[in-house]
């Protein structure tokens, strides 16, 4: 019941976006938290990256997405797995990511977070609106005032990651493998 | 002649034909069920794969707000020219994307429930689209089935097979009536071709009939002729009879017993007269026509007494049979033959002469009168008056005779002429006023006897 509606408060929140081209920055932050999970329904990732257990998105420093991430993936499913969101200042190969959000922190920048997990699999996500030429595989941008994304198809290659075609066809630049 | 059969096949046709049109009009009508059903569930099938893809293409789109990439999609089933609307609706039912044709219905506001459905003239199919087990949105197509006129062009095969087939039907049915009529026409011409040959039998048989009596009455002809010759030789004998007699009857008057002599006499008269008699009897009979295997030699020895008699005492009978081979002819009509030539000589012969008859074996080169050949030649020679050119050219003809009126019939030469002939035989007159007359018969040689000699 509870997951029931804070579902509805997501596709609430979600809506307006739809509708309404001219988002706020609220409602812009709202649609990248569900983005989040949602990319990981179209991306693959290698058999040895533990595939039992919950999905695990890491939501790395402080922006209005990170604050929003774990409400909006709140009884959301990867396939079959659980999601479980974990709030982090700073991240390493070692804390055990399937995708991670890079909001950037005081303790370790966006930038340096993609670095720390460049070539491990974890699918790195980041806003290019705050943090223009962060190294992550997926970048939000603004486009006609909605939530669009930028995907580098080389750095998923570089974490061994397969990002469906489907993805592909709807960022708005690939830059291929 | 029987009349032709008429086939049971024939009588088969009545029924048959109509049933036959009416199965391939069946077949013509199944076929195009079958086809037009095909072509319905491939165009049902065609639906619903292409909402498949549009649904399972626009997922994504629909899962990131992307209403542009959704728009793509749609655009893209554009160049199919059979799908005359798309929408694409969200989770919340809106519509996102899609396209409708110009003259086309336009798709639902809202998302419909999902199904397919069939008419006539199109294939509706709305689906859930779903991602990751929740749903995303729905999809709506609508695809055209082809105008009937088209789809009655992709039944031309068929058509055009029930229609030929039909064609073929109707021809064959026409020809075998005809064919039937034909049929008819010949027997009733077969049963006209009957009555007209069994008419003609009948009237063979009269005439062999008719033959047969013009022979006999020939031959009782040529007795009539020789009547003559005949009395007289019977009036001598009897004259010897009555001499005989009579020497007997004085001879006993006188007292004397000595009379057998006379008796033997008058016995002896009395046989030779019984034997002519016999020979006309026997030559008059009515016989029907044998041919068989005949020595023309022992033909004129048997005949010798009875030429003999006929011709009379001033005409002299010389027989030279050299022949040996045997002829195929009817003996009793050879009689007949000889007796009319000899009384042919006798008559050229008023004043007596001889009459020289001869047989004799001959090998003929072919000529315009006779194929060559082995042949027994019958020559019957009189050195009486003779006959002029004209005569002689004339001879043969019916009816036509040089003999005192009532004498003569014109038919005797005319039958020898004719018989000779019929037996592939031929005749030759040969003669001049003053020095006499030659016949000349070639008969052909028996084959059997020439074969047996041979071999």
């Amino acid at each position: 019941m509870r997951h029931a509606a804070q579902l509805g408060l997501a596709v609430l929140a979600l809506w307006p976006a739809w509708v309404n081209a001219a988002a706020s920055e609220s409602l812009g932050d709202a649609v990248k938290a569900t983005f989040l999970y949602k990319f990981a329904d179209f991306v693959e990732w290698p058999a040895t990256s533990a595939a039992n257990g919950p999905f695990v998105l890491c939501a790395v420093g402080d922006d209005g997405v990170t604050a929003l991430a774990e409400r909006a993936a709140a009884g959301q499913r990867v396939g079959a797995r659980a999601i479980v969101v974990r709030r982090l200042q700073q991240v390493s190969p070692a804390d055990g990511c399937n995708a991670a959000y890079l909001a950037g922190s005081s303790a370790q920048s966006a930038d340096a977070a993609a670095a720390a997990l460049d070539g491990t699999p974890v699918l790195t996500i980041a806003d290019a609106e705050n943090h223009p030429g962060v190294p992550a595989i997926i970048k939000f941008v603004l486009a006609d005032g909605r939530v669009r994304f930028d995907v580098d198809d080389a750095a998923a290659a570089a974490n061994h990651l397969m990002i469906s075609s489907r993805l592909l066809d709807l960022a708005r630049t690939v830059r291929k493998r | 002649m029987d009349a032709l059969p008429v086939f049971p096949r024939v009588r088969l046709l009545r029924w048959w034909v109509p049933a036959a049109a009416v199965l391939l009009i069946a077949v013509g009508v199944l076929g195009i069920l079958y086809e037009e059903n095909l072509y319905r569930s491939e165009q049902v099938g065609e639906a619903t794969v292409q909402a498949d893809i549009l649904s399972s293409s626009v997922a994504a789109a629909l899962v990131f707000n992307d209403a542009g990439a959704a728009q793509q999609y749609a655009d893209a089933l554009e160049t199919n020219p059979e799908i005359e609307a798309v929408e694409v609706y969200g989770a919340s039912g809106v519509p996102v994307a899609g396209f409708v044709r110009t003259g086309a219905g336009r798709a639902p506001a809202s998302a419909p429930v999902p199904a397919l459905v069939a008419d006539a003239s199109r294939v509706t199919v709305t689906q859930r689209v779903t991602r990751n087990g929740m749903a995303q949105g729905t999809v709506y197509l609508r695809l055209m089935m082809d105008p009937f006129g088209r789809r009655l062009v992709r039944f031309g095969g068929i058509l055009l097979l029930v229609t030929m087939a039909l064609l073929v039907l109707a021809v064959s049915t026409v020809a075998q009536r005809a064919l039937r009529r034909a049929n008819e026409r010949l027997s009733a011409q077969g049963a006209e071709l009957a009555d007209i040959n069994r008419r003609l039998q009948l009237e063979m048989a009269e005439r062999a009939v008719a033959e047969e009596s013009l022979r006999q009455s020939q031959k009782m002809e040529a007795i009539g002729q020789l009547s003559g010759g005949i009395a007289h030789d019977l009036n001598n004998l009897l004259a010897i009879m009555q001499g005989n007699l009579q020497l007997a009857r004085k001879r006993l008057a006188q007292g004397k017993a000595d009379i057998q002599r006379y008796l033997d006499g008058a016995l002896d008269a009395i046989s030779r007269a019984a034997s002519v008699t016999h020979r006309v009897l026997a030559f008059s009979r009515r016989q029907p026509l044998s041919p068989r295997s005949v020595s023309l030699n022992a033909l004129l020895a048997d005949m010798e007494d009875l030429l003999r008699h006929s011709v009379g005492e001033r005409v002299a009978i010389e027989l030279n049979p050299d022949a040996t081979w045997n002829v195929w002819c009817d003996a009793n009509q050879m009689e007949t033959v000889v007796i009319n030539l000899a009384i042919n000589a006798r008559d050229a012969m008023p004043d007596g002469g001889t009459l020289t008859i001869s047989t004799s074996d001959r090998h003929v080169t072919p000529s315009q009168d006779v194929a060559g050949g082995e042949y027994v030649e019958l020559r019957v020679a009189d050195n009486g008056v003779g006959m002029s050119e004209d005569v002689r050219q004339r001879a043969v003809d019916p009816f036509f005779t040089t003999k005192p009126q009532g004498r003569g019939t014109g038919l005797g030469l005319s039958m020898v002429f004719g018989y000779v002939r019929q037996s592939n035989g031929s005749m030759r007159i040969d003669s001049e006023p003053g020095s006499g007359t030659v016949i000349t018969i070639l008969m052909p040689r028996y084959a059997a006897q020439a074969s047996a000699v041979n071999a």
